[in-house]
This record gives structure tokens, C-alpha cells and sequence, in this order.
């Protein structure tokens, strides 16, 4: 079983490797920043796996960290880029202008 | 099992150098920020490679929550002061080459090709083959392992690493809490705090992510922190996780934070590094040495002391991340 674990820990990193091609070639900063979003989840499954195959129950705990404040950075992303605008309800422009000022009450 | 870990190992080894190089090398600085986001995350399992789970802990709690954020708004940050510099001066198309307008350049261009590669590469051979002689010379002792488990009860927790930051080496901990401290001034010396720039994020999505997340952040802070007594984690992970909520915090609403009370902020602040110069100045009065506990007290002292340093950490952290002296603060 732990064979398996570790062979699954290894297939993650390669699908993280091969997600850097992503945040390479872009092109849009959205394609890299959930390219890396998405390393995040794949790193606490790792992290979980490296925990059942290294017998480390403490890298339980680094993957609830990781999994728990990866969603700063998309929040600080979504702050300074914006929501893209919805593509396929161009009418909505025109009624309802975007708010200049960020609308931070709930 | 073996071969697949060494296959794992260098992998992760490919990953790193890689991600490192374009790192440093990419022309584009919000893919650099992208990248080093990734490098934090390979360098976390590295730290569990090399049979560290605190520093990964660490690297997971400052690497994930904190350093991302941190550069992403900084870029932005940069950006409108650039932008806003050159809406001042429309008139100076060409662009000075020390003037800002040679700044927002920088943001995009690639630089110039160097002439010659052999200084780096000199550079580089000389550094490497030094690393390669030192590791060579190694001498294949276990360190101060042995030690540390020969006195680890007279060390009042059961966490090595909890007990060599809050005991043994006591002092190198208080230096890094009071650096932490310095750097704040540092940066409350520069001047009040500007705007975060910010764009709406209209929909529920946020506040909804916000109001699940947050309490379980301030949750798992505090376990971790718990947890440094007897397993990986401490005042300094928990620091960070309690200070990447706060910073969610600031992300989510930054125009509507109330100041905080200047006192308690400033108490909050210093408590961490009070506290522990308190303890070791007691320490040294009743003859236990400087940073030293009376017997029977190491347990409540060190809980007592990572509970403020924690607390302190935190702020610093998010007093960092906004950068500048808060708003109507400017006391003589």
C-alpha cells in the first residue's frame, strides 16, 4: 500500500511539474494564478500521501495549513485584478455600470 | 520503495532549480510572483524531504498565505504609483532614464543582454565547488541531536524543536522576536500607510469564503500553537496562520477597517518581545541565568511566553502587510 501511496505522490509532482507549463506560457494572469492555485491542492494531496508513507502524522497538520491559506492569495489576486466580466450578457453593461467605488459592505 | 522516493527526491530536486531559474529570470514580474507562490510550495515538501515538519509548517503558513499576497499587492501597488507619477508629467514621452517612466519600463521590458557570461559563471564555479568541498568535509556525526534528547526533560516540553527555540537557545529566539519587532519600526518609520489598491469582487462569494474560513484560520492557529509543545508547530507557525487571517481580513475590506486603538496595538505589538525579556530578566535575578526558568516553572513560563510572542507575531505580520503607521496616528 505504501508503494501505491508514493507511486500516487509521485504522479502528483508530475502533474505539478507539468502545470508549470501554464504559469510559463500564461497567457492571461488568471491561466497562471489558478495554475498555481491548483499546485496548491495537488501539494496537500503530496502532503497527505508523503504523511501515510514517511509515517509523519505531524504532515497532516502542514497540509491543513497549506490548504487553509492558499485562498489568500487568490483573494489578494481577485482584489488587485478583478472578476472578469460576464462574456455572454453584454446588455448588463449597459444598465448596470460596474461601481466605481469596491463595493466592501456585504 | 526506496528507488520511487529517490525518483520522488529528484523530481522535487528538478522542480525546484527549475522554478527558481524562471523565477529569477522571468521579465514578466507577475509570473516571477506565480513562481515563487509554486517555489514555496516545493520548498515545503523539500522541508519534509529533509525531515523537517516545522520549517515546512512554517513555510506552508508564510509561504501560502502571506508571501503571495504580500508581493501580489506590492505589484499592484507599484503599479499605480508609476501610473500615477506619469499622469503628473504626460509631456515626457521619452522616457528619462533615471524618471519613473524608465521604472514602468522595468515592469515590462527585458533587460539588456548581458555582454558576458563568464563573471556568473566564474561566480558560479567558484561557490559550487566551495558548497562541494564543505559537504565533502562533513564530518558524519548526528549534531547536537544526541544532546538535546540527553536533556529534554529538564526542558519542561516534549517537542525537541520547542525546546531548543524556548529553552536551550532561548536567546537566539528573543533577537529573532525583537528583529521582527525592529522591522515594524522600520517600516512605521517610512510614513502612514497608503491605500491598498483594490478592485470590487462584487457576488457572495467573498464575504461567504471569508466568514467560513476566517473562524477556522484563528482555530488552527491556536491548535498549532497548542501543539508546539509536544509536535511540530509554535508560536511562530501560529503567528503566521493567525496573521494570514488577519490579512485576509484587511484583503477582503480594505477601506472599511476601523484604525485599531493606537495603546493596545502597541502593547500587542511588544508583547511578545516584553515578555520574554521580562522572564529572562527575572531568570537572571533569581540566579537562573539570563532567559533561564526556575525549576518547576519552564512549562507555564514557555506556554505563557508563545502565547504572547504568537499574538505579537501575528500583528506584526498584518502591521507589516499594510506597511506604514496607521491612519490618524501621528502623535508627536
Amino acid at each position: 500500500m505504501t508503494l501505491f501511496y508514493l507511486g500516487a505522490a509521485l504522479f502528483l509532482l508530475g502533474t505539478i511539474l507539468l502545470g508549470l507549463i501554464r504559469v510559463l506560457r500564461g497567457p492571461g494572469s488568471g491561466d497562471r494564478m489558478l495554475a498555481a492555485l491548483l499546485f496548491g491542492t495537488s501539494g496537500v494531496a503530496i502532503l497527505l500521501l508523503l504523511s501515510m508513507v514517511l509515517e509523519t502524522p505531524a504532515l497532516v497538520d502542514v497540509a491543513l495549513v497549506f490548504a487553509l491559506l492558499a485562498v489568500v492569495a487568490a483573494v489578494a489576486f481577485v482584489r488587485q485584478h478583478g472578476l472578469p466580466e460576464p462574456q455572454d450578457t453584454p446588455t448588463r453593461r449597459g444598465h448596470h455600470p460596474p461601481p466605481e467605488e469596491p463595493s466592501d459592505d456585504r | 520503495m526506496n528507488l520511487l522516493l529517490v525518483v520522488f527526491d529528484l523530481a522535487l530536486l528538478a522542480g525546484l532549480i527549475g522554478v527558481a531559474w524562471r523565477c529569477l529570470a522571468s521579465t514578466d514580474l507577475f509570473r516571477a510572483v506565480v513562481l515563487f507562490i509554486t517555489f514555496g510550495l516545493l520548498l515545503a515538501l523539500a522541508w519534509v524531504r529533509l525531515e523537517a515538519p516545522d520549517i515546512a509548517l512554517a513555510e506552508a503558513a508564510i509561504g501560502a498565505g502571506i508571501t503571495g499576497a504580500l508581493l501580489l499587492v506590492t505589484l499592484e501597488r507599484l503599479r499605480v504609483i508609476i501610473a500615477g507619477r506619469r499622469s503628473d508629467r504626460p509631456d515626457t514621452v521619452p522616457p528619462d532614464p533615471s524618471g519613473p517612466g524608465a521604472a514602468l519600463q522595468a515592469l515590462h521590458d527585458p533587460p539588456p543582454e548581458p555582454r558576458t557570461r563568464l563573471p556568473a559563471l566564474t561566480f558560479a564555479l567558484v561557490v559550487g565547488s566551495l558548497l562541494v568541498t564543505t559537504l565533502w568535509h562533513q564530518p558524519d556525526a548526528a549534531g547536537l541531536e544526541p544532546v538535546v534528547d540527553a536533556h529534554m526533560d529538564a526542558s519542561g516540553v516534549d517537542h525537541p524543536i520547542t525546546a531548543v527555540l524556548l529553552n536551550f537557545r532561548a536567546y537566539d529566539t528573543f533577537l529573532e522576536l525583537a528583529i521582527v519587532l525592529v522591522a515594524l519600526l522600520g517600516a512605521w518609520s517610512l510614513g502612514r500607510h497608503d491605500r491598498i489598491p483594490a478592485r470590487p469582487a462584487p457576488g457572495p462569494i467573498l464575504p461567504g469564503t471569508l466568514r467560513l474560513l476566517v473562524p477556522v484560520a484563528v482555530v488552527t492557529g491556536v491548535y498549532v500553537l497548542w501543539a508546539g509543545s509536544h509536535q511540530p508547530g509554535g508560536a511562530f507557525q501560529a503567528g503566521a496562520i493567525l496573521g494570514a487571517a488577519g490579512i485576509l481580513l484587511v484583503l477582503s475590506r480594505p477601506r472599511r477597517m476601523p484604525p485599531p486603538p493606537g495603546t493596545l496595538l502597541r502593547l500587542g505589538l511588544g508583547a511578545g518581545v516584553g515578555l520574554f525579556l521580562a522572564s529572562g530578566v527575572y531568570g537572571l535575578l533569581a540566579g537562573h541565568g539570563f532567559l533561564g526558568y526556575p525549576p518547576g516553572w519552564d512549562y507555564p513560563l514557555i506556554i505563557l511566553i508563545e502565547v504572547a510572542a504568537t499574538l505579537s507575531i501575528a500583528l506584526t505580520l498584518v502591521a507589516l502587510f499594510i506597511a506604514g503607521r496607521p491612519e490618524g496616528d501621528d502623535r508627536p
